[in-house]
């Protein structure tokens, strides 16, 4: 459709940028250490330009016999981890009598016998050292010795594993992602003990040189689907990434659609169930928000809590959320529709306490709308933004001035602001399709003062037309929503036990998620003629 | 190729605008709307003249701080005209009038008893063909002028069109036959049946006016013929069946009892008569609650009950055989029979159709009525003992 059109056009853009020379990556030069260390030195600092948080500590070691330095940056490394288990044991270091290594054979020695460290490398080249103290690892050389070690010592400040403040949940883990890319894959195999649990490391961005992971189920997962993402990813020539958000833009499939085509989420246990159905999650370094595609719609409607609270009340609130999806988008649409073209259809009580609120308000109807859905959208992101304690200042604003003084002054309507607030409420419990929503509402406004109930079905129907046209990594957006299938877990959330295979679509291979069964409904060593003659 | 490309975008733009071609441009702010409540249409002095009015809802502005205040209960206005049509008063009133009229929620068409004797059903029309008029907008006859009646104020519901529409709402509740919808009235017109609509009256009770209704006007081809009372318009609902909420109280000397009908079930056939004529044989099943028993107590139970239960059929019979003959003297085939016979004899039907009023006048009539009183005086008894015992 029109997004494809967009699509192609910017392919063409993109072809004629092809010539232009790749962006200021480092170049690739590579220089081998030699044997001696104050050139070594110089080179280093050839490569990290004067620094001024790159420290080089000399020292001499095997009883004065030689002399060694370190490179590190400061506030990258862990000064503890520096000291006790690298240089002490290196500084006290005596070897035995009469066998004592050449200098050459130093990094091996040191590293095997000497360094209380597990995660030692040796390399060859200046480049390779350099990037190591970049990434907060300890370099090492030995005057005379041609090869160098890379010294795993990373520890820098980063945030404790804590609640998620985009996700709270009332029953459920409350532990959240953090920015460091280790600790977010540690905290998702926490959660699945699996040998299967590929975490695949990519490296994006030229300058930034961002860890990304890519975790998936081996065997569960499908292929294709791996593939793809990996070679969407490998694809990107690009100099940095800062959030799984740049990520995002360039890998998904419809960048024009007001809708996600890649879920995202800040909770190990919300990536470990999707990683668990098939998905892949996309852990990015440096932000809490982990990726996982393929994403379907029905994912938005779907909450961590859902599986954890009975199924009964899950349901309920999922059809609860359908609802006010819907409510937000068609909402104030609704009203205009009702209020410009269809009065007909208000009982005539309600019709009288709208036409007397109405009386004497300056604008139409649909201007009427649209200011009060800006001014809130103005409120939303002023108070998002804000820092919190003036953020409280805008929602009193908020409430004061827009709901009551702008009612009372007979500028807008009362019933309107009680349209507003009622879509604005209901967005919020779709987070994930928020930003769709805000877009879609202002559509249907439109669409309704132009032609009433008519033009709202027909946005309705484009809509519905452009969902099921949208795909994500080859999966079907609306799957999910077919009579035929997966209906178990879209609209009503069924019992855990009865949701036996996996979603059709994004897994394949191993797709039987469990064997039903039903719970035991009464203790099980009791008979049936017992229970009988108790009642 | 890209004349071809070229054809198609115009073609795609073409199809986009056909959506928009039949848009409904008809869009109207609710603050250009005059809101009618009630239409009132009376006969005026000049021959061949309506004498019309609409009642709007006032509406009130800066709703803001007396917030609750500005209910749907204002008062309203009332606009008056006399034209020829009702189309001609509407075109007037959107000509004078700041505002549109918006008949879409039209509670309910007053009829003055005037207007009705002369005949309605060309006036009627208005409201069977426009789109805006409601089929389901009860008509009620007026024992005056129903332009009188409009005025009202009632004292809860101030739109005495609002409060018309309530009140018949609630009647319906009792028997659907006790609201006559622009509906039932064209299609008794079309079937050559009559009509039974309700009749409201304007009284004063200590100088403030009320609305009542009282029975209802008997229509034929379109023009009121007679009045049923209260009573007599009972045994016409009765007859109709479908009556939930209402009562029937006997007598019997000293000794009274009141039912209230938990449900009441009627079904009516028609029969040839060997002599050529019809007869119309009416089957009620009544199954009913004792509200109220005054006396009966020298019975045992079983007798009370049997008792209680030929009394209230006797009740039920007499007033649909009472009904029945006034409107067999009116010659108002208001329980449908003529429908009936169209539809079941419609060889027979063509004979008489021309002289039906004459047929019903002639028609005999036999009631069956069958009482049901599942728990009657259960209570009562208990009552009792527990008397003598203290």
């Amino acid at each position: 459709m029109l997004f494809r059109y967009l699509a192609r056009k910017l392919r063409y853009l993109s072809e004629a940028n092809q010539h232009r020379p790749t962006h200021g990556g480092e170049e690739q030069r590579k220089t081998a250490i030699s044997e001696s260390l104050s050139k070594n030195l110089d080179e280093i600092r050839r490569v990290l330009v004067s620094a001024s948080d790159l420290k080089t500590h000399y020292f001499r070691f095997g009883e004065g016999r030689c002399s060694g330095a370190l490179v590190y940056f400061d506030g990258l490394v862990d000064n503890t981890v520096l000291s006790d288990a690298i240089l002490r044991p290196v500084v006290r270091w005596r070897p035995a009598e009469g066998r004592f290594p050449l200098p050459r054979e130093l990094a091996e020695v040191l590293s095997e016998e000497v360094m209380y460290s597990a995660d030692t490398e040796p390399v060859q080249t200046i480049e390779e050292l350099a990037r190591g103290s970049l990434s907060g690892d300890v370099a090492l050389l030995i005057n005379g010795c041609p090869t160098g070690l890379i010294v795993s010592a990373k520890g820098w400040e980063k945030r404790s594993v804590e609640e998620p403040p985009s996700e709270a949940v009332v029953r459920g883990p409350r532990e959240g992602f953090t920015e460091n890319l280790r600790t977010n894959t540690a905290l998702i195999r926490r959660k699945i003990r699996s040998g299967n649990l590929r975490a695949d490391m990519l490296t994006v961005g030229t300058r930034t040189m961002t860890g990304v992971c890519l975790m998936y189920l081996e065997g569960v997962a499908n292929e294709k689907v791996v593939e793809e993402v990996k070679y969407r990813i490998k694809q990107l020539d690009i100099d940095s990434i800062l959030d799984s958000g740049n990520i995002e833009e360039y890998i998904e499939d419809a960048p024009f659609s007001p809708f996600p085509t890649v879920g995202y989420s800040e909770k190990p246990d919300v990536v470990a169930s999707r990683i668990l159905e098939g998905r892949v999650a996309i852990l990015v370094d440096g932000t809490p928000f982990v990726l996982t595609a393929p994403m379907l719609f029905v994912e938005s409607f779907q909450t961590a809590e859902d599986y954890y609270t009975r199924t009964i009340y899950a349901s309920f609130i999922r059809m609860l959320r359908y609802v006010a999806f819907l409510l937000s988008v068609f909402g104030p649409g609704i009203y205009i529709a009702l209020t410009s073209y269809h009065q007909e259809l208000i009982p005539t009580t309600l019709l009288l306490t709208i036409a007397n609120a109405r009386e004497g308000t300056p604008f139409p109807v649909f201007i009427e709308a649209l200011v009060m859905v800006f001014a809130y959208e103005l409120l939303r992101e002023g108070g998002i933004r804000l820092p919190h304690p003036v953020g409280q200042a805008i929602s009193i604003v908020g409430a004061l001035i827009m709901g009551d003084a702008a009612v009372s002054a007979g500028l807008v309507s009362a019933p309107m602001v009680i349209a507003v607030a009622i879509t604005a409420v209901a967005a919020f419990l779709v987070p994930s399709q928020n930003n769709a929503g805000s877009i879609l509402r202002v559509l249907m406004m439109c669409l309704a003062a132009l032609a009433g109930f008519y033009g709202l079905s027909l946005g309705f129907l484009a809509v519905l037309i452009h969902l099921s046209t949208l795909t994500s990594f080859g999966v079907p957006y609306f799957d999910g929503f077919a009579i035929t299938r997966n209906l178990q877990d879209s609209v009503v959330r069924m019992p855990l036990w009865s949701m036996v295979m996996r979603p059709k679509y994004i897994a394949k291979g191993d797709t039987t998620r469990r064997r039903f069964f039903i719970p035991p409904l009464r203790p099980h060593a009791v008979q049936d003629d017992e229970l009988g003659e108790e009642s | 190729m890209k004349g071809k490309a070229n054809k198609r975008s115009v073609l795609a733009a073409l199809l986009l605008l056909l959506p928009l071609l039949c848009g409904c441009w008809g869009g109207r702010e609710i603050d250009a709307l005059f809101i009618v409540t009630g239409v009132a249409l009376d006969a005026a002095e000049e021959q061949e003249k309506l004498k019309v009015a609409f009642q709007v809802a006032k509406i009130e502005a800066g709703s803001g701080d007396s917030g609750g205040s500005s209910s749907a209960d204002s008062s309203s206005i009332l606009l008056k005209t006399e034209k020829d049509t009702v189309t001609d008063a509407i075109e007037e009133f959107n000509r004078s009038g700041s505002r549109r009229i918006f008949l879409h929620h039209n509670q309910v068409i007053l009829i003055g008893r005037k207007l009705a004797e002369q005949g309605i059903s060309e006036v009627i029309d208005l409201f069977m063909r426009d789109q805006e008029a409601r089929l389901e907008v009860p008509i009620v006859v007026v024992d005056g002028e129903a332009e009188e009646a409009l005025a009202v104020e009632m004292p809860q519901k101030k739109i005495s069109g609002l409060f018309l529409g309530k009140l018949l709402e609630l009647q319906s509740a009792v028997s659907i036959y006790n609201r006559t919808r622009v509906l039932d009235f064209a299609s008794a017109l079309l079937d050559g049946s009559a009509s039974a609509v309700p009749l409201a009256k304007v009284e004063e009770e200590e100088g403030e006016k009320t609305l009542k209704i009282e029975g209802m006007a008997v229509f034929q081809n379109g023009r009121m013929t007679g009045t049923l009372s209260s009573e007599e318009a009972l045994g016409f609902i009765w007859a109709m069946g479908s009556v939930v909420n209402s009562g029937v109280t006997v007598k019997e000397g000293e000794n009274k009892a009141s039912f209230i009908i938990g449900e009441l079930d009627a079904k009516r056939t028609l029969d040839l008569r060997k002599d050529g004529g019809f007869s119309l044989n009416v089957n009620v099943h009544a199954e009913l609650t004792a509200n109220e028993l005054q006396g009966f107590d020298d019975l045992d139970p079983k007798a009370r009950t049997d008792r209680l239960t030929a009394l209230a059929e006797d009740a039920i019979r007499r007033q649909i055989e009472n009904t029945f003959s006034k409107a067999q003297a009116m010659r108002a085939d208001i329980f449908e029979a003529g429908a009936m016979a169209k539809r079941h004899m419609p060889q027979k039907w063509r004979e008489v159709q021309s002289r039906w009023g004459e047929c019903f006048a002639d028609m005999r009539l036999s009631v069956n009525v069958r009482v049901t009183l599942p728990n009657t005086g259960k209570a009562f008894e208990s009552l009792r003992t527990e008397e003598q015992a203290s």
